[in-house]
């Protein structure tokens, strides 16, 4: 096995460029178990005198790293299972059942993946505003779920369509109601597309930042993704960058957790979701 | 069965439209009318018509953010289509190839807000790791923002333009090295004409998200300095929720609107080319 130059060049620019993401990291975790004075004394790649595991618990409570948490996996679990739970519905009979008006409601449905954010985000601010839901968490879950059943029908539909037709027949004859037989039949079948789904609105509606942005005015009901913005501020007057750090990397180790153990799917997951476009 | 499955249709249909109408489908067609106001959100909409389009075809500010926008979104298509071609071709049949393509994919995991924060503070010019001020210099904020957006997001392009070169059939790569093909000459002249699909449709892609961009220039920069980082998103956001000018703010969705759906039609119509056959 000879050596070959541009075989090391290449292994040296890449392992270089992965570097900077390790390194981020590793230079996010070293600051948030420095003290404050420490961080602005010494070089930023010291690592620190005596770790502060405090700073994590301080994040945790006084900074409301906890409240931020609790905020995001309720607006994520709710809006995910709702929007789920509708849209597999209204997948299926777009897909199965023939009706007239049928096509024009795809082409309805379809229509939402190319509306963004800003196009709806003015109207939508006064309509929270009149039904008394601007600034909670429930009016936010009530946006993610209609903002997640364009691509989730779209998805959902062509999974539908592709399943044996026999399915339903058999169960038909069996005697078995029509949503008798979606609900134990075809949706077990639906599984692994449901799954699909369910992962790229969890990390959609987990990293959600304009809608949460705007709707969220009370800073009690605050996700992540606005919370730590808040936290930013909040630190620039206190100089308690620590305990800003600290909140940063409690917020990254679910989502890393959740990435290391469902790589693979995920990865297959976003080429699907990147190509909504 | 036909007409027993039919009595599904409303109760199956019902939940998922009425949430969809009601709060996308009728917000997004109420921003057209709110566009033709003048409205503060507070008194009655005052009917305007094509005043504000006529104000913003002379807003000085708009101009500057669309020529921000844009240099976002060129720069980032710079930086971000080698790069992400780049990693998904070398790290094909490489050792530690995966490896390496879970580091780069990595980021994609962080919140943006995360994300943004760790760049604005690794450049900060006090305790970050570059000595010099780069954020808060108008020549360089903008090159700065992008190389953060590129930096979060590259792994995902990576990913797909993998999924690209996986379509590929091997025998074709072969043939062309065994007639004495470089490796450079491989790619030039046998896999890139046939990913040209594909890369198109990510261009595609990649101008409608940049010219959408939001969350990295509000958590790194505010659109500053000196509005250098002013984006169409950041400008629209600021007008709406800062100034309380609604109708204005509904006149630039609306022609952001109109022009990332323009842009889509004529660059998909400019790149078309015959299609490869494998």
């Amino acid at each position: 096995m000879r050596v070959r130059p541009g075989r090391v060049a290449l292994h040296l620019a890449l392992a270089s460029y992965c570097l900077t993401s390790v390194g981020a990291f590793v230079w996010c975790v070293m600051v948030s178990l420095k003290t404050n004075p420490e961080f602005f004394s010494t070089s930023p790649w010291s690592p620190p005198v005596s770790p502060q595991f405090d700073n994590y618990a301080q994040a945790w409570n006084t900074a409301q790293i906890s409240r931020f948490f609790a905020n995001s996996l309720y607006t994520t679990v709710t809006s995910v299972v709702l929007g789920l739970l509708i849209s597999v519905m209204a997948a299926y009979v777009l897909a199965r059942v023939d009706f007239p008006g049928r096509g024009l409601l795809r082409m309805v449905f379809l229509s939402g993946l190319m509306m963004p954010g800003f196009l709806v985000i003015v109207p939508l601010y006064f309509l929270l505003r009149d039904l008394g839901l601007l600034g909670t968490l429930n009016g936010l879950v009530l946006v993610y779920v209609a903002s997640h059943v364009p691509f989730s029908v779209f998805i959902l539909h062509s999974f539908f369509a592709s399943l044996p037709k026999e399915l339903e027949e058999a169960a038909y004859v069996d005697g078995a109601s029509p949503s008798r037989t979606f609900f134990r039949i075809i949706l077990p079948q639906a599984m692994p597309a449901v799954t699909g789904v369910a992962l790229l609105n969890t990390l959609t509606s987990w990293n959600e930042f304009f809608f949460a942005l705007v709707f969220l005015t009370d800073e009690a009901a605050q996700t992540i993704p606005v919370g730590i913005l808040g936290l930013q501020v909040n630190a620039q007057y206190a100089a308690n960058w620590v305990q800003l750090f600290a909140g940063l990397v409690i917020t990254m180790l679910p989502v890393l957790v959740l990435f290391a153990v469902a790589q693979d799917r995920i990865a297959r997951g976003l080429s699907t979701g990147a190509l909504k476009g | 069965m036909e007409r027993q499955k039919r009595r599904l249709v409303v109760p199956f249909l019902l939940p998922a439209f009425a949430a969809y109408a009601f709060f996308m489908l009728y917000p997004a067609f109420s921003t057209f009318y709110v566009a033709l106001t003048d409205w503060n959100g507070v008194s009655a909409p005052d009917f305007v018509g094509l005043g504000n389009l006529t104000e913003l075809a002379a807003d000085e500010t708009f101009r500057s953010t669309i020529g921000n926008t844009v240099t976002f979104v060129v720069i980032g298509a710079m930086i971000l289509f080698p790069g992400a071609l780049f990693f998904a071709y070398v790290t094909q049949k490489l050792r530690f190839g995966k490896v390496y393509r879970f580091f780069i994919l990595a980021p994609v995991v962080l919140s943006v807000t995360t994300a943004a924060l760790l760049w604005k503070f690794l450049l900060n010019p006090n305790f970050g790791v570059v000595g010099v001020e780069l954020l808060g210099q108008p020549s360089t904020a903008m090159l700065m923002v992008v190389l953060a957006t590129v930096w979060h997001g590259i792994g995902i392009w990576m990913l797909l333009f993998a999924a690209a070169f996986e379509r590929v059939p091997v025998e074709l790569r072969e043939a062309a090295t065994l007639d004495g093909a470089s490796a450079f000459q491989v790619f030039r002249h046998v896999v890139w004409p046939l990913i040209w699909d594909v890369t198109r449709t990510l261009l595609i892609l990649w101008m409608i998200q940049g010219l959408q961009t939001f969350a990295f220039i509000i958590a790194m920069t505010g659109g500053g300095p000196l509005r250098s980082t002013e984006v169409i998103g950041t400008y629209l956001y600021g007008v709406a929720f800062t100034e309380g000018r609604f109708g204005y703010a509904a006149t630039i969705a609306v022609v952001l609107f109109a022009a990332i759906l323009t842009l889509t039609l004529s660059v998909n119509r400019l790149t078309k080319r015959e299609s490869e056959q494998y």
